[in-house]
């Protein structure tokens, strides 16, 4: 990539990021709220799908859905990070010693 | 007190940028094969500091498509930082503008994913600049020593270790912990079907018709149960 398109990417992406958040309050945003209020719920479960579908293509595709399956109920169960990394990753381990 | 909430957010962020490695790794390699240096490698981490539009961008140029569309697809896929910059604008106001456009620049779906499920209106402001900060100089820290470590060693991490799984597995958590009453879990319901039918658009952007249709389907639910609680 040129240096033009790698400055003209950072400065655009720059651009976006700030976009709100270095600008002061604006009128809109009140009436956003209710909306941005539900935006966590709705983003991270879409990032989670998009990550794991990335990687479905690989050999063991098949155990790392059903690994994400298994740290899915744990994090329904626990809310906590690093239970369900470590459910997770256990499951995925396990499942590919048995072949899966 | 304050100092608490950088220490927190490192703390916290840390096992989000193990798995954030293997990606700047990747980002790293792809550079240098496709005819970049190592310091270009590195700059364009530093300048861009954004996977997924790197890994597009570097994709593209590979196939040797034109420079405009290049920026095009970039800006398209970041697009999803100004809805997370709004989301986060309310906890961040409390500080200048320039340090804000240094947060600006930190910001990352990860920072934004580990930030937003733990922050609250009842902490004090400073805490929430302060836990944000932690979250997303660790992600950065990650981000530039991956695509150093990948444009100097290569991209392969040993396929046993599986060290990339923990991306999936991170937002999984970060999604449950966000998801607090029904029409969070149906916001969440509604962004999954609905990346999973528009999966085939490329470089993820999905994500953005995802969001917005799992936004106003919890709104929909919500106001539906107000009614109710209302009527009752």
């Amino acid at each position: 990539m040129s240096p033009i398109v790698i400055l003209s990417a950072g400065l655009l992406t720059l651009l976006l990021r700030g976009a709100v958040l270095v600008g002061g309050p604006r009128k809109w945003e009140h009436r956003a709220a209710p909306y941005l209020k539900r935006m966590p719920a709705a983003v991270l479960p879409a990032l989670a799908t998009s990550s794991l579908l990335a990687q479905t293509g690989s050999v063991d595709g098949v155990a790392r859905i059903i690994a994400a399956g298994v740290a899915t109920a744990v994090a329904w169960r626990t809310r906590n990070l690093l239970a369900t990394l470590g459910g997770g990753m256990a499951a995925l381990w396990l499942l590919r010693s048995l072949g899966v | 007190m304050s100092d608490r909430g950088l220490a927190a957010g490192l703390r916290e962020s840390l096992p989000v940028a193990v798995s954030a490695l293997p990606f700047g790794m990747a980002v790293g390699f792809l550079a240098v094969d496709g005819g970049a240096s190592v310091a270009g490698a590195c700059a364009m981490s530093l300048i861009i500091f954004a996977g997924a539009a790197q890994i597009a961008a570097l994709n593209l140029t590979k196939a040797g498509a034109p420079e405009l569309l290049v920026i095009a697809v970039v800006v398209g896929i970041n697009l999803r930082f100004v809805m997370y910059g709004a989301s986060l604008a309310p906890f961040l106001r409390k500080v200048s503008k320039l340090r804000r456009l240094g947060l600006a620049y930190l910001l990352t779906d990860q920072a934004f994913a580990i930030s937003s499920a733990r922050f609250k209106q009842t902490n004090p402001p400073a805490r929430h600049v302060r836990y944000y900060l932690g979250t997303a100089i660790s992600l950065w820290l990650a981000w530039q020593i991956g695509t150093l470590l990948g444009a100097t060693l290569g991209a392969e991490v040993p396929s046993e270790v599986a060290i990339d799984f923990a991306a999936p597995l991170v937002f999984i958590a970060l999604a449950l912990i966000a998801i607090k009453d029904r029409a969070d879990s149906v916001a969440a319901i509604s962004a999954c079907v609905t990346f999973g039918a528009l999966h085939w658009l490329p470089f993820g952007l999905a994500l953005l018709p995802a969001t917005v249709v799992g936004i106003v389907a919890g709104r929909i639910v919500e106001g539906e149960s107000n009614e109710s609680d209302r009527n009752s």
